[in-house]
């Protein structure tokens, strides 16, 4: 969250020997009442995570960050659907079939409010101990052995208490290092976090994320970290993927696009995030974001934009600045 | 779940002994029991509470039968043969009991009912009570096997039309169960009984006595029961496939099977019970009298409008009693059912 705190800023980037997932060109369109065009609500979205890496993905509500990550996980919901591009898993592309394989195998999801996405109804010890019955054929005993054993991972305490209370019983802080075990249950190559925090307070957000940076390490888990928060990617994310309508405008190494921001967009989006110990008011980017206008010609954000000209009528490419590795989509840079 | 309740009995007795009032520790240990299955003091004190209230729910319904008919009829007059002298009329009602002040009849009155005294039935001559429970059996077989048509056909038929709202299937189903739900009983009932009595003569016309006869009217109630239970089970499958928990049993790699039979259906359960159990109470308490009358069972219902129709009082409090008894049981075998799928819910 802040350089302070850490002694560090943003980890550094791991060396990219094996490449996980990589996402080209995604697009998800919504169904439209017949007659009207389809609404596209993210397009041209690529990605690429390598074993071991945090990638976070940043974007002000509504960029399309959930479609994405529910479009790399096969989940989109009715009236959602994949409509271009391509879903590579550890580089062969991936058909929604295959993808329905690795879910829960080595693809798991932390999702945005985990009170809700727990069965209210069912015991925490049987949610977490079915995706190793199902998936590892465990038994009976074992798995519940196993699901002690990651319920202490999570650091909760008493987990033999916690195991077989119900969601209903357990605070937000507690549902959501539940739900961290249950994705860590299928022993996952890939952890897709959405807004892990974003439903708890401040004092527990820092806990889930200090426990989320040590699963990280510790098991050598690659994460996509989907949030709103900048200060959370720049405190565990290596490389940063910056969102905007629906497209990625921005990215690179983490301390890169902090420090050489190229993007007018990121540069906002810096300047309006809190920092906990500099207290002169944040600066926000004036306007609202536009949404589902993906067949605009014309780039994005120029609208919002201090730096507008008439290049900005025709939409920029994401290309290189000043760094292989760093990628902008701005006529304005560098 | 033995070890944990026991654990948890050992967490209260840390927490608990300085302290009179239940402490947090002790409200959620019960939770615990509750949730784990297991039945706990709270559980047998709550449904104990909902018995007596049932009781105190009959003894209202028949206070209010014996305020009306008491006020508005004149039975001795209706027994007697037409033309008969006001001084016969006084004198049955002085045999009856009826020029007796209101509050000793009143008190007559509980008094037989809390001995199950209801009098004896004017047209039959048996004791009234007598006369509504003979009438049960067809009764409860008819409509038992109507739910349980309705549980085996209707439920997964809307199950499955929850699967993919706005496919074929979904409109099918939807058109089926919105035709039986509105067609007219005395109708559907002539149609099964052309097609599958006349025409294929299957199954006898009407008449009751063994389970063959049970099938035709059985159906015909099923139709409306079950039409309106796909319904609510298709609703209630469609809120909850489209919550988060059930997402997420996604991203955990779930067969869609697995996921609609450990995790959607309890939390589905709910609306569907809650209609299921009240249909049936209605079905029991009249709602399948054309079906009785259509294929000639006597049933309870059609007991209910004869002995109106025969002013037949001594009967109609039975009816009326046995009836709410009925819909009391049900509505407590409903609720207990209900705790135990869901085991937050407190009494209602
Ligand atoms: N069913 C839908 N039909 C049309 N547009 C939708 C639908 N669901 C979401 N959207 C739009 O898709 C965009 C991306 O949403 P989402 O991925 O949830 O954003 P984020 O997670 O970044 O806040 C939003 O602009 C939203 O309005
Ligand atoms: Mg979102």
């Amino acid at each position: 969250m802040d350089e302070t705190q850490s002694g560090e800023f943003a980890p550094t980037s791991v060396p990219r020997t094996e490449v996980l997932l990589q996402v080209d060109h995604l697009e998800v369109s919504f169904e439209q009442p017949a007659g009207r065009p389809a609404v596209r609500g993210v397009k041209d979205v690529s990605f690429s995570i390598a074993a071991g890496e945090t990638l976070g993905l940043v974007g002000e509500s509504g960029c399309g960050k959930t479609m994405s990550a529910l479009a790399v996980m096969g989940l989109l919901p009715a009236g959602a659907a994949v409509t271009g591009g391509a879903i590579m898993w550890r580089g062969t592309a991936v058909d929604a079939r295959q993808i329905r394989r690795l879910r829960g195998r080595s693809i798991a999801m932390i999702p945005q409010d985990a009170m809700t996405a727990l069965n209210p109804l069912l015991s925490v010890q049987r949610q977490l101990t079915e995706v190793m019955k199902i998936h590892h054929g465990m038994g009976r005993a074992a798995a519940r052995a196993r699901a002690i054993e990651l319920l202490e991972l999570v650091r909760i305490d008493e987990p033999r208490r916690v195991a077989v209370q119900h969601p209903w019983q357990l605070s937000g802080g507690m549902a959501q290092r539940v739900v961290i075990a249950m994705a860590l249950a299928a022993e996952p190559d890939l952890l897709v976090a959405d807004e892990p925090t974003t439903a708890l307070d401040v004092t527990v957000q820092s806990e889930i994320l200090a426990l989320l940076q040590m699963l990280q390490a510790d098991l050598g888990l690659s994460l996509i970290m989907i949030t709103h928060d900048l200060g959370v990617v720049a405190h565990l994310a290596h490389r940063t993927a910056v969102m905007y309508a629906g497209r990625i405008v921005e990215t690179g190494p983490t301390k890169r696009l902090f420090h050489e921001p190229a993007h007018p967009y990121t540069r906002g989006l810096i300047a309006s995030t809190p920092h906990p110990f500099r207290v002169e008011a944040t600066k926000g980017i004036p306007g609202q974001a536009p949404l589902a206008l993906l067949d605009d010609p014309a780039c994005s954000f120029r609208s919002r934009c201090e730096k507008r000209t008439e290049v900005c009528e025709t939409r920029p490419e994401l290309k290189s600045y000043r760094h292989i590795d760093h990628e902008a989509a701005c006529h304005h840079a560098g | 779940m033995f070890v944990s309740t026991r654990n948890e009995t050992i967490l209260n007795a840390e927490s608990g002994p300085t302290q009179s009032a239940p402490t947090p520790g002790a409200r959620r240990s019960a939770a615990a029991a509750r949730a784990s299955g297991w039945v706990d003091l709270s559980t047998v004190r709550w449904a104990l509470g909902r018995i007596v209230f049932g009781f105190a729910a009959v003894i209202i319904v028949m206070s209010a039968v014996f305020f009306v008919t008491r006020s508005t009829s004149d039975p001795a007059r209706k027994m007697l043969p037409l033309g008969s002298s006001q001084e016969q009329i006084d004198a049955l009602n002085a045999r009856l009991g009826l020029d007796d002040p209101l509050w000793m009849q009143y008190e007559h009155f509980l008094s037989d009912m809390f001995h199950l005294d209801f009098g004896r039935s004017i047209w039959e001559g048996r004791p009234a009570l007598e006369v509504v429970v003979d009438r049960l059996p067809v009764t409860f077989t008819l409509v038992g096997l109507a739910l349980l048509i309705s549980i085996v056909v209707f439920v997964p038929l809307g199950v499955i039309a929850s699967l993919r709202p706005g496919s074929l299937t979904d409109r099918l189903v939807t058109a089926l169960s919105l035709a039986g739900l509105s067609a007219p009983q005395f109708w559907l009932g002539a149609m099964l009984v052309l097609v599958f009595a006349v025409e294929l003569d299957w199954f006898p016309t009407s008449g009751s006595g063994s389970m063959i006869y049970a099938v035709l009217p059985a159906v015909t109630l099923a139709f409306t029961m079950g039409g309106r239970l796909a319904q609510v089970t298709r609703t209630s499958f469609l809120d909850q496939a489209g919550s988060p928990y059930v997402t997420m049993a996604r991203a955990k790699g779930l067969s869609t099977f697995y996921i609609l039979r450990r995790h959607v259906l309890r939390n589905a359960l709910l609306p569907i019970l809650t209609i299921a159990s009240w249909d049936t109470a209605r079905a029991i308490t009249g709602h399948a009298v054309v079906v009785e009358v259509v294929f000639a069972w006597p049933g309870f219902g059609r007991l209910v409008i004869e002995s109106v129709q025969r002013q037949d009082f001594p009967v109609i409090q039975a009816c009326v009693f046995i009836g709410a008894v009925l819909i009391v049981v049900i509505n407590v075998v409903t609720d207990v059912l209900n705790r135990i799928i869901e085991p937050r819910m407190e009494s209602r």
